[in-house]
């Protein structure tokens, strides 16, 4: 029943009759946006894990506390567990600090050391891609409110923006199929957004990137999108190729590590190397990947993690928040992972620290890319 | 109307808080359609509006997943979202102008006469309604075309209801003045009889 019609300006109402009639909607549009959404719902739900909090240190010091301190041996341990609480507060307010830090301050580097083991500790694709994303915005901003104060953007800042573009195309070779097409999509549109922002924002600004920074900019989104648009077209081939020039390096030293190559023995009782296909000389041969492709290195036990809550939202309603607004620093979700991550060694020659989620060295890939998000092995 | 008010839809709430996954496949069934609607209306634009519905569902989950999100009125929370959407996508680009010329349909294929015609009016409904305030004409959506109670669009619009009723005294004051051809021929007379030189 509509009340508002019957009181209503007839004549009112019939201009405004002829909006009532909605177009049919495309079936295939329609439930490809509740896949969408429904791919987007399942990424947030926690991970069912059996994990047994009693076998990591916290889980033992919660035991110890639980009970009596007993001993001499578990009263010092209480000790250095407060010593060790109040650095990390101190270090948690100096991280809090360096968030708003630029290039040419000295936080700024505690700002990106933050930033990698944040993007180390994301425990989900999706999680991550969020996070990629809010640095790619950070990093535009950063380049946007240096030019604007008339400094140089430094070379290193743009680099990390490329590195982080980069990141957020290889979340796409950790994900299941059914899951590509919705984040290909999602990863157009962050794409487009920035470009029209950043075009925007160009255009209002009285000062702004110099010219030669402002294309090189402009480029680096462009190309990023154009991959994005081929991806979608076919995005077997977008994850294998990336598989192939990133992620695939990285896992074959994961595996190398724990599967060493049978070396042949002397006494002839081992198997030939003929056998292992190698024919190249004694070097270990690269393994393919899972068919999956679900390589991100991840532990099953590894809780959700994801605490990149909603921003603010662009409009004055704060409470419907969308995307990544300013963050406090990610807790360690699950101390169980080690004793942090490793740097390790590919066999292309690329020096890949997990922690920082970076590759250093040449790369002749021909991807681009200089970066891969890093998951503690 | 809402069409879980009550418990049922506080349940669904509950355990879309939770993320529960069918809990929040049946919200998502319940709304999706009636929100396209809401967005096709205002935008005009098939793939604008299911980027809307696509990102209201987005901003709902990461509410939920931030521990926000609707306490009470869902419909009305989804709508508000909608709503929000809209208005900061005509904020990145002009609303289309009152006065529209016969060339102005956008399927660029020649159409019958009164097609075109019927497209011309349809845009100009639209544009007038663009030109409301955001408050008004979430009203005029809300109870117009979704028919709404007072009730339940002074929820999503988180305004009480006397609030709500003059905005609508206003966004039909503004409508007439927009649409309707004797008041706009009136409106120009008055508009000529105070230039000086008539």
């Amino acid at each position: 029943m509509n009340v508002f019609k019957d009181r209503f300006d007839p004549d009112i109402e019939k201009e405004l009759s002829l909006l009532e009639s909605v177009p049919p909607r495309d079936p295939e549009s329609a439930a490809r946006g509740r896949e969408y959404f429904l791919t987007e719902a399942r990424a947030l739900t926690p991970p069912v894990s059996n994990y047994d909090e009693s076998r990591n240190w916290i889980g033992v010091l919660l035991t110890a506390f639980g009970g009596r301190l007993r001993s001499p041996v578990i009263t010092v341990l209480a000790s250095i567990a407060l010593v060790f609480v109040i650095l990390l507060g101190g270090t948690s307010a100096t991280v809090y600090a360096a968030q708003g830090s630029m290039p040419d301050q000295v936080l700024y580097s505690v700002k990106l050391l933050s930033e990698d083991l944040r993007l180390g500790l994301t425990s989900s694709s999706q999680a991550e891609l969020a996070l990629t994303f809010e640095l790619v915005e950070r990093r535009i901003e950063e380049i946007i409110t240096l030019a604007e104060t008339g400094s140089d953007v430094p070379d290193s800042v743009v680099n990390r923006l490329e590195q982080h573009l980069d990141q957020s195309l290889n979340v796409v070779v950790a994900i299941d199929d059914d899951e590509v097409e919705p984040v290909m999509v999602q990863i157009q549109k962050h794409l487009r957004d920035q470009i029209q922002d950043y075009t925007q924002t160009k255009g209002q600004s009285q000062d702004g990137p110099k010219e030669g920074d402002w294309d090189r900019i402009r480029d680096m989104l462009q190309t990023n999108l154009d991959k994005v648009d081929a991806g979608i077209k076919d995005p077997e081939a977008f994850r294998h190729s990336y598989r192939n020039n990133t992620r695939y390096e990285y896992h074959y030293a994961e595996e190398s590590e724990e599967e060493p190559v049978e070396e042949p023995v002397a006494s002839g009782e081992g198997e030939p190397a003929e056998e292992s296909g190698n024919t190249n000389g004694p070097g270990p041969q690269p393994v393919e990947p899972p068919d999956n492709g679900n390589g991100t290195g991840q532990q099953p036990e590894d809780p959700p993690g994801n605490t990149f809550g909603p921003g603010p939202a662009e409009n004055a309603d704060p409470e419907p928040g969308y995307g990544p607004g300013p963050q406090p620093e990610d807790p360690p979700a699950d101390s169980s992972n080690g004793p942090g991550p490793q740097p390790t060694v590919t066999p292309a020659g690329y020096f890949y620290s997990p922690g920082l989620g970076t590759f250093n060295g040449s790369s002749d890939s021909g991807s681009g890319s200089n970066g891969s998000s890093g998951k503690s092995p | 109307m809402d069409r879980n008010m009550g418990t049922s839809q506080e349940e669904l709430l509950a355990r879309a808080k939770r993320l529960d996954m069918e809990a929040l496949a049946e919200i998502y069934d319940l709304y999706n359609s009636s929100l396209y609607g809401y967005a096709i209306r205002l935008l005009g634009d098939v793939e604008l509006a299911e980027d809307c519905v696509a990102e209201t569902f987005s901003r709902f989950l990461q509410a939920l997943n931030a521990g926000k999100g609707p306490q009470t009125y869902l419909q009305a929370y989804l709508y508000r979202v909608a709503h929000n959407w809209i208005t900061d996508q005509y904020r990145r680009q002009p609303i289309p102008p009152l006065s529209l010329d016969e060339d102005m349909h956008t399927s660029g294929e020649p159409l019958p006469e009164q097609k075109v015609v019927e497209n011309i009016q349809k845009e100009k409904v639209r544009a007038a309604l663009l030109h409301l305030t955001p408050d008004q004409r979430q009203v005029i959506m809300l109870k117009y075309y979704e028919g709404w109670g007072n009730k339940e669009v002074a929820a999503a619009l988180d305004k009480p209801l006397g609030a709500v009723k003059s905005l609508q005294h206003r966004a039909l004051g503004a409508l007439k003045r927009m649409l309707l051809p004797v008041e706009e021929k009136h409106y120009e007379c008055i508009q000529r009889s105070v230039r000086p030189g008539y």
